[in-house]
Parts: C-alpha cells; structure tokens; sequence
C-alpha cells in the first residue's frame, strides 16, 4: 500500500478505537451489567457468524465487487444442515456437505460476475433472493433441533477454563489468515490491485476473473460455516436464520475503511468496526431498545460511514480556493 | 506529429451509438412483445392444468395483486434509469401503510388527512435518500440498504409491536381498495392510470428523455449540462411517493398492518422491473415493460397457487428471475454490440 | 519539422539481427483488422505505423492475449502460438507496454517497486508471503538503469512525471525477462528529454536481442528507430518499408491508403 493510504487507514482504525471507546463509556452508564464477564461473552456471541462473514466480504469489496447473499446462504446453510440431519445422517458427514454447497454457491456468484460480465450488485441481490428461498423450500417453516451435545457446546460454550467462546476463537484464528494474507501476500497484493486499477492488474497478467471467482467461493464457504455455528448456537436450524444480518455484515467492512469503489481497506479496520456495532447493539438491548429497532442506529452507521469521508473531501476541497485570492508577492 | 484520422474512433463510435440506442428501442418494444408471450404461455399451461385458472374473477384477483407492486415499480424504473437502485421501497411501503393506519385508528385524523400524510411521508422518505444519493454522493445500494434499515426500524419503533386491525380503521378508507370504478376494482384504476401517465411523461417530456440520458452515460450528461443531481434526487422523490402512495392503498387494502408489513416487497419490485426489460445500467427500459413484468411475477405466483405447488418457491422464482433477465438482457446488449462493431467497420 | 529527414534526437545503436522471434500470418479480428503478416527478429525493431484507428494497438492487444483473433497464427521462434491471456503471451515471453499508462500500465496508488512486481509478484514470494526486500532490489536495479528521477523505490508512481512513469512500466515488464516488446506510443506525452532517454532504452534493448515492436504516430520517431516499417491502413497493411527506402511521404501515403504498387 502507498504511505499515503497507509496514513489514512491508521487515522481511521485510530477514528474507529476513539468511537469503541465512546461507546463502552455510553453502554456502561447505560447499564450496570455491561461490563462484565458474562455480558462479553454473550456480546461476542452474537456477533462471530456475523463477524466471520465480514472477513471475505472485506477482501471482495476491496476487488471492487460486492456480496449481498452472505445472509442467505447462511440460511441456507442452516437448513440443509437441519434437513440432513432430521434424514439421520451423521454431523461429520453434514458438515462438509453443507461447506460445499457453500462453495457452490459462491461459485455461482463468482461465474455471473466474471463470465457473464454481471454487476455483482444486482447477481447477488438475486441470490440473496435464491437462496433464502431454496432454504425455504428445502426446510420450509420447521426447525430442527435435537443436536449433540458436542455440537451446542461448540456453539454456545467456551473453550474449557477460558472465557473465550469457541466461535469467537474461530473467528480469531480466521481474522488473523485474513489479515495474513491481505498484507503479506501476492494474494493480497493482487487483490488491491484489482480493486485500484482492474484494467491495469489485467494488463499486468494478473487473472482478475480467476481471483474474483476465489472471493466469492471463501464468501459462501465461510457464510456457510457462519450458518453452522449460528445452528449450533441456536441449537436450532431454520430457513429463516440469518435474517437481517446482511446490514451488520456490510455496515462493519464500510465502517471499517473499506472504500466502497475498492482498492483500500484493512482487516483491523473492519475487527475494529465488527467490535463497534457489537457493542452498540449490546448497549442497547441493555437499554431495551428491540433489535430491529437498533437497526435504525446501524443504518445510520452504515450510511455515515460512507456519507462523511465524501462531505469531508468536498468541504476541505472547498476550502484552499479562499487563501489563492490572497495576492501573491512579486520577485 | 500524429495525424488525426477522419474517421477516427469517436465518430465511428457516434454513428455505432446511434445505431446501437435505435436497436436497443426495437429490443424494448420486443421484450414487451416477448413478456406478452411468456404470459400467454403461462396462462394456456396453466389453464390447461387447472381450468379454475382462467376465469374473470381469478384475472382480477391477479391484477389486484399486481397494481400495489406496480405503483411501486414505476417509482423505481423512475430511479434505475438513472442508474440507481431504491433497496428501501418495502420498508418505506409498510412505514406507511402503519402510519396512516396509526392515525386512522387513533382517529387523528380523516381518510383524506390520512391519505395526505401517507402520499407526503413517502415523498419526504423519498426525498431523504435523494438527498444521500444526490448530494453525500453515497452509491445507491448502501444509501438505499440502509433506509431500507433506517425506515424499518423506525417502523418497529412506532409499532411498537401493536398492529392496526380492520376493525380499528373507518369503512371510507377500506373501502378505497374494494371499490370499483365503472367495473374496475379502484385499485386497478389507480395503478393503470399512475403507469400511463408516468409512460407519457417519460417517453415525451424533457426530463423524461434526460433521466434516460444520465442513465446511459452520467459524465456525458453532466458535459452536456444536463442537471444531473437534481434529477437523481427528483427520481428518489418520485420513488418514495410512488411507494408512499402504495403504503396507504396497502392499508386500505390489507387492513391488518404490522411493522412487518411489505417486508421483501422491494425483490419482488426489482424482479418485476428487471423482467420487464429495465436495465440495471440505465438508460433503457420503459414504465409499461416494468408493469407487464410485475403482471408476468403475479400470474406466475398465482399459478403456483392454484397448481398447489409450495409457495416456499417463490422467493426462490424471484431470486432465480432476475438473474435470469439481467443476464439475457446482457446477452442481447452484448450480441447487438458485436453485430455493430463488425458492420460498422471493414 | 515534416518533410525534413531527421535523425532521431539519439543515434540509433547498432544491432545483429537473429533469428525471427515473432511471426504473425493472416491475423484477422473481425470488423477491426484483417489479413495482418509480419516478422519481427531478435535485435530487430519493426515499426508499425498507420492512422489512428488503424488497427495497430488492436493488433498488439491480440499478441498480447487481451482480444482473440478470429482468423490467422501466430508463432513464437517458430512454434504456432495459441495466447487467450496475458499470462500466456507472458509465459511466451511478449509483454505490451500500453498506449495509456495511467488506465493499462500502472496502479498510480501503488509504490514503484510494487508496480514493478506486479506481473511477477506470485514468483517473487515464498509460501505465498511476497519477498519485500528482492522486490525492492529489483525496482531499485532497473530504476538506476533506466534513469528513473524518484525519491525511492517506495515513492508513489502518481507523483512521478510522464516520461519516469513510462520508465517504470517499461522496467516493470523488463523484469519479467521478455523476448518480444510490443510498445505502443511509448513516448506520448513525454518531455524531450525523457523522449530520448526512452530511445536509447529501446535500441539498447534491441542491441542486446529483444525483438521489438513500435507502434507509433510519430513518423520521425519511427523513421528514426525502426529497422523496418509496416503500414496499416483501416485494418490491413497497406505497405512495408525497410529502413533504407522508407520516408515520411511513402508512410503517409500507405497509411491514407494511397499506396504505391
């Protein structure tokens, strides 16, 4: 990355430290039990599914494309899991076939983007549409539970003597591959080159088809492993799970720095801002305010975090024209 | 020293452009043509399968189902011309639909009063993501994702988790939607004549021709001195009290509105509208493509009903829908493109 | 300056000539260039010139694996070539250094030694972790040897002017060790003095073997540097002059197609 972006990105991860800080002070007053052990673990719990789809989302939009579907393949992996599981088949067996349906699915994303030449915007507005409705078809109103023991203690539990909960342990070791691959790897290096200049990464050799494809395929894979964990949590498959989180996960990549054009963007930026929204949401169902209303907050966020840089670069542009009307020396 | 060409690449790049937007006009009237068949295809099938299907009532009851959707979709052609997308419309719908419910029922006001605050709640919400659009230069999908968000939430928060009921609400204002106007159900009425009128001032007014222009190419437009932002910002508007005026007839139609009302209802607008040739470019596609794309949905939808086959598919049809029609519409641009280039030049 | 025989505003380097690198046969693409043949030898620079729009960059950018032919060969010393990608005509060994440097040749936001790599930053990293510090040698070794004026390797390349810039993407295909260099324009829009700079570069490339194809508008510039000359006009060529019996008339008659038999 140039020094320059650089520059910007620590200003807006230092931005983004300042408003988490901001808002634990705003939640603790809130409420007593904020800040304690169990409250934690019951924030970071609610956030890993979201917090594990936002990790390759950031890598896509980076490229320049984006993934509205995350949620929906999600669902959708909920419910086939619930669906093979009800048949009698064994987790071991359950569980990588739901992975690869996720594969699948992303890969379908990725074909219409790169091969058809389709905006991903409006492919996986399309999918976010399929798949959620082929959860439906597949598992229709029920629900599934009914789960081994192991399974709901990986989804709820913590890992033994440690508060830290399995999911958030995941989402751990997964955000530091990111961060690994973004910024030391030609992997990454390729990535932002796509997302500055994807006519100029083409010409430099760079199969940008291929590595689009790749980014939509680690989206459903890891959308999908985001839907076992939320059943395992749950200790419930439905069609229905997931609902919504489409916004969190968006709104933590572009809170996070992520340009929305692509090109520039980090991973802490995005742990940072996945943590910020966490403990928003947590702040306020401390103060009773009903999820779906909190969504009223995120969306904000969401908007302002792509609202303000823009207002900002058009007003401080505006500003440099009154010193040039100050006369110049003559020499 | 270069030597320019004569025929150098930006004018035989004019004449291909000209060629390609008086094709594309004859690809518009042939996807209506095209819809039309799809439709009657549908219909012969189904019919054949279950004869219930083709029966006045039933067509009624099909475009009943429609005109809501329609409304809705006229409003968003209106801002996917303008290459933008409005993600909210559902949200703002049911906001609506509960709002002039709320007031109804709360007897603060009349169905007229009503109605008003309904149509000028849409226009405002309409006119609040112009405003992110057009002027904070947000891209559309994460201005409209957004309030789409923003709107729902703040449906739930005046909700409440209370609904309004049909009993709460005064007969003149249930009445709109299960009257008739010489024969035809109002709600008909109001959708053909919003789409007529919205066809005519598209198809024949400045403003129409220059939505269509900042759709097909926003730098061009601006060099040309067309205002685009304003118009991007006006599109919105007209989108928010398209769906505002939607959101009251909603009310009155349904009766029972809770904060989960029209929830989705923007995948089904989308789908109507990119089924009927719209493309999600811009700068192409018309208003009655858009209808008879949300009529296609509708009878598809209710043909799956009467056949008993599982509703749970029809998001799924939806889903499947619109990446079929963006991607054909792809196919057919990209194919008219190639013939152009390869007749244009030796 | 037209109508007058110039000399380049650097000598031209003398270079053996091999054996032929690349041959295009009958190359067509359909509504943009048909029947297109020529050689280009190892040391030997071919100039193709022509009208805007007459097909040249098109030509390149099929030798180059960005567009498919509809018709014709190509062959690399000898073998029928089949290029569907840049990464293909790259493992022949044909790079294209593009007419419009800022869109096509550089990431602006991108430092020169990560433009430099880009084409080869995959080879150039161990366990998928890219090798900063030889990334950082390469650029800095065909910095100083094509005289790119910089802060540093690590400078950003949009704060460089034209003709470094143009430097910077001539190194960055260098260092992928090519046999064939497709130029198109290299020095549009570049201050005389890196104009000159930039012609040495390319006929000491040329001295030291390259096979090298220069597409430009400029008919000193080509009259100056090439070995051989082919005339496009509208998509095919029109005429083929040597060094010797080539001339700023005959180029611009061939190229508005008023070719002489």
């Amino acid at each position: 990355m140039s020094t320059l972006a650089l520059a910007l990105s620590r200003r807006w991860e230092s931005l983004l430290v300042i408003l988490l800080v901001a808002f634990i002070v705003l939640g603790s007053s809130l409420s007593p039990f904020f800040l304690s052990g169990s409250n934690f673990s019951d924030l970071t719990s609610n956030l890993m599914e979201k917090a594990i789809m936002a990790l390759p989302l950031a890598l896509i939009i980076i490229a320049g494309e984006i993934d509205l579907s995350v949620e929906s393949m999600l669902g959708l992996a909920s419910a086939l899991l619930g669906f093979t599981y009800a048949l009698g088949w064994p987790l071991w067996l359950d569980i990588p076939l739901v992975l690869v349906a996720g594969a699948t699915g992303g890969l379908l994303n990725g074909l219409l983007v790169t091969r058809a030449g389709l905006p991903s915007l409006v492919v996986t507005l399309g999918t976010l549409a399929l798949y959620r409705g082929l959860a439906s078809v597949v598992l229709g109103p029920r629900s599934v539970s009914g789960w081994p023991q192991w399974f709901t203690d990986f989804g709820f539990g913590d890992v033994p003597g440690t508060l830290i909960p399995w999911p958030l342990l995941v989402f751990a070791v997964l955000a530091l591959a990111f961060l690994f691959v973004l910024n030391r790897t030609w992997i990454g290096r390729q990535i932002y080159a796509i997302g500055k200049n994807k006519e100029a990464a083409r010409y430099s050799g760079i199969d940008v088809a291929k590595m689009k494809t790749f980014l939509f395929i680690l989206s459903g894979v890891l959308s999908a492993l985001a839907g076992v964990i939320l059943t395992a949590r749950f200790s419930s498959a439905r069609a229905d799970n997931g609902q919504g989180f489409v916004l969190d996960v968006v709104t933590s990549v572009l809170l996070g720095g992520v340009n929305i054009f692509g090109g520039e963007g980090t991973i802490v930026g995005v742990v940072l801002a996945i943590f910020v929204i966490g403990v928003l949401r947590n702040g306020l169902t401390l103060a009773d305010v009903s999820p779906d209303t909190q969504s009223v907050a995120v969306g904000a966020l969401l908007i302002l975090s792509v609202a303000g840089p823009t207002l900002v670069r058009r007003i401080s542009a505006a500003r440099p024209r009154r010193q040039l009307t100050k006369p110049v020396s003559n020499s | 020293m270069s030597a320019q060409a004569i025929d150098s690449p930006s004018n035989s790049a004019l004449a291909g452009r000209l060629g390609l937007e008086r094709t594309l006009t004859l690809v518009a009237r042939l996807r209506e043509a095209g819809i039309l068949l799809v439709l009657l295809a549908v219909v012969v099938i189904v019919t054949i399968q279950a004869p219930l299907f083709f029966s006045v009532s039933n067509f009624e009851q099909i475009l009943l189902n429609v005109s809501l959707i329609a409304i809705v979709a006229v409003g968003q052609t209106t801002v996917v011309l303008t290459r933008n997308v409005d993600l909210s419309v559902g949200s703002v719908v049911g906001l609506v639909a509960f709002a002039s419910g709320d007031l109804l029922k709360e007897h603060t006001l009349g169905v007229a009063g009503a109605i008003a605050v309904g149509c000028a709640l849409g226009l405002g919400l309409g006119a609040l993501n112009g405003l992110i659009v057009a002027v904070a230069r947000v891209p559309a999908i994460v201005a409209t994702l957004g309030t789409l968000y923003v709107y729902r939430g703040l449906d739930f928060l005046i909700a409440g988790g209370k609904q309004v009921s049909a009993i709460d609400l005064p007969h003149d204002y249930l009445g709109i939607a299960s009257s008739s106007v010489l024969g035809i159900p109002t709600l008909i009425v109001a959708a053909a004549l919003i789409a007529v009128v919205a066809a005519y001032l598209l198809r024949n007014s400045g403003v129409g021709r220059q939505l269509y222009a900042i759709g097909s190419n926003p730098a061009a437009a601006e060099v040309v001195g067309i205002p685009t932002q304003r118009l991007i910002f006006g599109a919105f508007v007209v989108c928010g009290l398209c769906a505002g005026v939607a959101g009251v007839l909603w009310g009155s139609r349904f009766g029972s509105v809770n904060a989960l009302a029209a929830s989705g209802l923007e995948l089904q607008v989308i789908a109507a509208v990119v089924v009927g040739g719209v493309n999600i470019f811009g700068g192409s596609g018309t208003v009655v493509g858009a209808v008879l794309g949300a009529i296609l949905l509708a009878t598809i939808e209710n043909a799956l009903r009467i056949l008993h086959l599982s509703e749970f598919w029809l998001l799924a049809i939806d889903g499947a829908i619109i990446l079929l029609a963006v991607g054909t519409d792809a196919a057919i641009r990209g194919y008219f493109q190639r013939i152009l280039v390869r007749t244009g030049r030796r | 300056m037209v109508g007058r025989r110039l000399e380049t505003l650097f000598p031209k380097e003398h270079a053996t000539i091999g054996e032929v690198a690349l041959e295009v046969r009958g190359l067509a693409r359909k509504g943009v260039f048909s029947d297109v043949s020529f050689q280009v030898r190892h040391g030997e620079i071919v100039g193709l010139a022509g009208l805007v729009g007459a097909g040249r960059t098109e030509v390149a950018r099929v030798l180059f694996g960005i567009d498919r032919a509809d018709a014709g060969e190509v062959l690399v010393a000898g073998k029928r070539a089949d290029i569907n990608s840049p990464k293909d005509a790259m493992r022949l060994g044909i790079v294209y250094v593009p007419e419009d440097r800022h869109e096509q040749g550089l990431v602006l936001d991108f430092s020169i030694a990560a433009n430099v790599s880009l084409p080869i930053v995959q080879k150039l990293s161990r366990l998928l972790v890219v090798d900063r510090a030889q990334e950082r040698r390469l650029a800095a070794d065909y910095s100083k040897q094509l005289q790119v004026r910089s802060t540093g390797v690590d400078q950003t390349a949009s704060g460089l002017s034209g003709g470094n810039q143009q430097k910077v993407v001539i190194a960055k295909w260098l260092a992928t060790r090519p046999t064939v260099l497709l130029l198109d324009e290299p020095t549009q829009g570049v201050d005389i003095g890196a104009k000159a700079e930039v012609h040495r570069i390319i006929s000491q490339l040329a001295a030291q073997g390259m096979a090298i194809v220069l597409i430009s508008s400029e008919l000193l510039e080509v009259l100056g540097m090439a070995d051989r000359i082919v005339v496009l006009h509208e998509g095919r060529v029109a005429a083929e002059f040597g060094r010797d019996n080539a001339s700023q008339e005959r180029i611009m008659a061939a190229a508005t197609g008023h070719a002489e038999a």
